[in-house]
């Protein structure tokens, strides 16, 4: 089972290596549409994902809410999409 | 393009609330740096059936002509056995391989076979290949023309149509498919086509005008795509060649990378099929010959390529080739 811990670790970890120059000391309160401006970048975060916690996502039910959603809500819907929710 | 977009969207009779949602639809499915070549520049505000019609004849006839004068300008010695004509988009009578044919001239003969292949989406380019390779013809000449934004439904708000809009864009391509070898052509080693089980996963669904484009399931749709596509690369058993390039059709940016990691293939490698998303999106049958060409250009004698494409049916195509 995902948690949101494990789910906002792995994200922090994709900007840590990929964004470095990035602030993260409001991580959860920031948005992908705010930091990533490439959609090969969003794909790699969502991959990153993926691989990070053994789940398979799917962008179609993210939806926007990848990038108009703070790190915390999203990480929030991912545990729930996890869960079955 | 989100800003045209969000103007045709802010003149429908629509709650502010779901304009709002679906705004927000357009700048997922726009994000990041794209780009595409669009052949009616009133595309979203197409209103009734005579409007995409004529948008589709007169993108059909600025194809030929752009075509038959890139042909014209390097000719080939003889005139062509066959002329196949591809679109996904419309219905004209003559038909597009028809009216290649007529501005050929000299290029195409009273014998010359004309067929246009149409329904077939994006994979239709590599399965027509398919198709020559494995027959008798000797000289064939294969025409996609997608002009996709015709089948624009401004009107409609159901996702799936914007969907296509944001993905898709218009554009042309030729491959000239032959027993002799030619200059910088492919000698083509292997083709293959597998043909899925979601055969209505990609759609036209269709309002009061117009056909549009449509998804069975629009929330499963990713995640349906790439289960097929990976089912199909493990059915066709496609081998990982050392240091061939690779062509692969850009359905999303998503798929692209998810492919290039199943199939061993780098980032360097796939980068042309993403440049090539980048600079003209989706641009269905079309893109594939577009991304060969390129490879073409600077590929060395001796080197491999493959290519693959996927689209409605569900179908995934592949074929393999080594430069002349």
């Amino acid at each position: 089972m995902t948690d949101r811990k494990q789910v906002l670790e792995a994200m922090s970890e994709f900007f840590a290596e990929n964004f470095p120059d990035i602030p993260r000391d409001n991580f959860e309160g920031m948005k992908a549409g705010e930091v990533i401006q490439q959609s090969l970048d969003l794909v790699e975060f969502v991959l990153h994902l993926e691989e990070r916690l053994g789940v398979e996502i799917n962008i179609n039910t993210l939806g926007e809410k990848l990038i108009t959603r703070t790190f915390g809500e999203l990480a929030d819907d991912l545990v729930a999409m996890t869960h079955g929710g | 393009m989100f800003a045209a977009i969000s103007e045709r969207l802010e003149a429908l009779e629509e709650s502010e609330k779901e304009k709002s949602a679906l705004l927000d639809f357009v700048r997922l499915l726009l994000f990041g740096n794209r780009d595409r070549f669009v052949q009616n520049q009133r595309f979203l505000w197409q209103e009734k059936f005579s409007d995409h019609a004529t948008s589709f004849q007169a993108a059909i006839e600025e194809s030929a002509s752009a075509i038959c004068a890139e042909i014209e300008a390097t000719p080939p010695d003889r005139p062509f056995d066959a002329v196949f004509g591809i679109s996904s988009e419309g219905m004209l009578l003559p038909g597009i391989a028809e009216r290649v044919v007529s501005k050929l001239g000299k290029l195409a003969g009273n014998r010359t076979m004309q067929l246009d292949i149409s329904s077939a989406g994006c994979t239709a380019t590599t399965r027509a290949m398919q198709l020559v390779a494995s027959s008798e013809i000797e000289n064939a000449l294969v025409v996609a023309m997608e002009p996709t934004s015709t089948m624009a439904d401004p009107k409609s708000i159901a996702r799936s149509n914007w969907q296509g809009i944001c993905t898709f864009g218009d554009g042309t391509a030729a491959a000239w498919i032959s027993k002799e070898p030619g200059y910088r052509a492919i000698a083509i080693d292997r083709t293959a086509a597998w043909r899925g089980e979601a055969g209505d996963l990609i759609q036209w669904h269709w309002g009061s005008d117009y056909y549009r484009f449509g998804i069975a399931e629009p929330e499963l749709f990713e995640t349906k795509v790439r289960h097929e596509v990976l089912r199909a690369i493990a059915a066709l058993q496609i081998e990982k060649v050392p240091g061939a390039r690779w062509a692969i059709h850009p359905a999303g940016v998503l798929l692209l990378v998810s492919l290039a990691k199943k199939l061993g293939i780098d980032r360097a490698t796939l980068q042309p099929s993403i440049d090539h998303f980048r600079s003209c999106s989706n641009m269905s049958s079309v893109s594939i010959l577009h991304i060969l060409a390129g490879l073409m250009a600077n590929a060395r004698s001796g080197e491999t390529i493959q290519w693959l494409s996927m689209g409605a049916g569900f179908h995934v195509a592949y074929a393999s080739g080594t430069c002349v």
